[in-house]
């Protein structure tokens, strides 16, 4: 399992688009300004605002990722770059125009796994398909779903139901569901979190050779600052909710960091693993209590 | 995936060799294979038993406490005919009285039953669906759910007088609400991040709809289902009960009226039929969850 079967059929290759060419440098793919969003609490009659003047730009072929303590509006920053909730203040686009709803070019693997407990591992990797058309007939859909099924390591297990798989394989499913459609965004919300470490080094290895040979951009959340340092373009670290950018680490390490083996050896990992580290304890430890807003605007 | 066929180490086929040996049968292996079934065996003879010594000691009066073998008698005459009623107490026993109360009841109990599921499924969507209808309907539900339903005969007499309408009132007003409720609370509890995803890959409403808040629901119109075959043979029993009726009026009216007419084998006979047809319901039932929605039965253990 060294490569993605998935990884050159027929995708759009990044590094050849023509913005590339342009002095300006990579396309912005996503682009967030002053982005404030957050829920409304129905039964508390309350507005919790989740996250505060989000300003953050993705290009196209880059692996962002966020990281930051639990609650700090990770996962709902993603949900709006998917099109599930629309910011209160501020924009949010994508490729250019607003974003108003969901799209087969951004695609979302789950922190909780979110499949089908009634689908098959197969017929939950095939839901993308039935959903919207993505210009591929029902065979060519069957074996790409196949192929990426077993790309995740769950070859054998496509007729198995969820309840039939552990933790880390229902993941593995969800993985396999965000991947299937080789979408132009990959939305990855702690994708490797219930994976079991060999299996996690495994994937992150086929998702770097994603990133590398097909120029996939991903937008990554992860509670392991290793797992950022070893995949990301550039770390957003964000504050205790509510959630601002506190820094932006640019990761300047050459690829490939996982094939090669270690990285840890080198010393500028260890530099950006101790700035990383101590951007975030200050974060989860130092966090003051600022739940309620009873008034977006304020 | 097809799985090749397992091989023993020297290349021969397993099934080619003899598999597990016959086990020869002892005393032990019929135990641990039969001991539920010997157990029930054991455990209703000895019910009877002491039923039937406990009835024949003339320390009950008959009338209230029959024996055994009366009812196993009143039984046979019930619900295959040819029975020899000299010398026995025949008040409203005659051939087949209890497989024609049964059927009648059987009649009028599913046909309700078809009502309050095929009505009470689609109002528990459409309330769990919309927020309106929720709001307008949901007094009326919960007021009439939690009301016990024998409070309402008054009224519904006035409205409908004695008969057969009265009977399909009280089944429905039993049988409906456990229908419309859980229902409804499949469609309220749908996981939102099952929603959220359907959406992502694509999902309009109706999508959502179809392929995430309908299965989802499946298990509790399920379980729904299950609750309102038990509430509707209550309601059933008690619109018997009360309905007017002279003859023929199902089983019931049956338990009820030969109770009344002190013909105690016969309440027993009726009864026990009733027993035995709600223990097949609800049991065939039980495991209607199991086979729909299997992947409820793995998350809760
Ligand atoms: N659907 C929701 N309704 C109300 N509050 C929510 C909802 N989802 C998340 N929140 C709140 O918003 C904040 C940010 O949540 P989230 O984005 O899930 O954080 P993270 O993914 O960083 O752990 C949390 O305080 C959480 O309680
Ligand atoms: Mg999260």
């Amino acid at each position: 399992m060294a490569e993605l079967s998935t990884s050159n059929v027929g995708r759009p290759q990044s590094s050849v688009g023509k913005e590339e060419m342009s002095p300006t440098g990579p396309k912005p793919l996503i682009v967030t300004e002053n982005m404030t969003c957050g829920y409304e609490l129905e039964r508390e009659r309350k507005l919790l605002t989740a996250l505060v003047d989000i300003s953050l730009t993705v290009h196209e072929g880059e692996f962002m990722v966020l990281v930051g303590p639990s609650g700090c509006g990770k996962t709902t920053f993603i949900n709006v770059i998917a099109g599930l909730i629309k910011p209160w203040k501020g924009t949010a686009s994508f490729n250019g125009k607003p974003i108003v709803g969901t799209g087969p070019d951004r695609a979302m693997v789950f922190q909780d796994y979110a499949i089908m407990p009634w689908r098959t591992v197969l017929q939950n990797v095939l839901l993308p398909f039935e959903l919207r058309d993505h210009g591929i007939s029902k065979k060519d859909a069957d074996e790409r779903a196949r192929a990426t099924i077993s790309d995740v390591g769950l070859g054998g297990f496509e007729g198995s139901f969820p309840h039939e798989l552990s933790g880390g394989m229902r993941q593995r499913v969800g993985i396999a569901r965000g991947m299937v459609t080789q979408p132009k965004v990959l939305l990855a919300d702690e994708p490797f979190g219930a994976v079991d470490a060999m299996t996690r080094e495994v994937l992150q290895g086929q998702l770097e050779m994603l990133v590398m040979n097909a120029g996939q951009t991903v937008v990554f959340i992860t509670h392991s600052i290793d797992e950022a340092i070893a995949l990301g373009d550039r770390v957003a670290v964000i504050s205790h909710r509510p959630g601002t950018i506190r820094e932006i680490v640019d990761i300047d390490m050459p690829r490939p960091r996982l094939a090669e083996g270690e990285i840890t050896g080198d010393p500028r990992y260890g530099e950006l693993r101790e700035h990383l580290w101590s951007l975030v304890k200050d974060e989860a430890f130092g966090a003051k209590d600022l739940p309620f807003h009873e008034d977006p605007e304020a | 995936m097809t799985q090749a066929p397992i091989k023993n180490t020297d290349g021969t086929s397993i099934e080619s060799q003899p598999r597990l040996r016959e086990a020869k049968w002892t005393w032990g292996r019929i135990w641990t294979r039969y001991r539920y079934g010997i157990i029930t065996v054991i455990n209703l003879s000895v019910f009877f038993a002491i039923w039937q010594w406990f009835a024949s000691s003339g320390r009950v009066n008959p009338l209230i406490f029959p024996e055994f073998t009366d009812v196993l008698r009143t039984l046979k005459i019930g619900w295959f005919g040819g029975g020899n009623l000299e010398g026995f107490n025949n008040r409203m026993l005659a051939d087949f009285v209890i497989v024609k109360n049964f059927w009648e009841t059987l009649k009028i109990y599913s046909l309700a039953m078809v009502i309050a599921i095929g009505c009470g499924i689609p109002i528990g969507l459409a309330m769990g669906g919309s927020k309106w209808l929720d709001a307008i309907l949901s007094p009326y539900v919960w007021t009439l759910s939690s009301l016990p339903r024998i409070a309402i005969y008054p009224i519904l007499l006035l409205f409908l007088g004695i008969g057969p309408q009265i009977k399909y009132a009280i089944i429905l007003s039993t049988a409906i609400f456990p229908v419309i409720i859980n229902t409804w609370a499949g469609v309220k509890t749908t996981d939102q991040s099952l929603i959220n995803a359907a959406k992502v890959f694509g999902a309009n409403k109706s999508q959502v709809y179809r392929k995430v808040v309908l299965p989802y629901t499946l298990p509790f119109v399920v379980s729904g289902v299950q609750l309102s075959l038990s509430r509707g043979l209550i309601g059933v029993v008690l619109a018997e009960f009360l309905s007017g009726a002279t003859t023929l009026g199902g089983i019931g009216w049956l338990v009820f009226r030969s109770a009344a007419a002190f013909n105690s084998p016969l309440t027993y006979a009726a009864l026990m039929s009733l027993a035995v047809f709600a223990l097949i319901l609800v049991q065939g039932t039980r495991s209607m969850e199991a086979k729909i929605a299997p992947w409820r039965q793995a998350t809760t253990t």
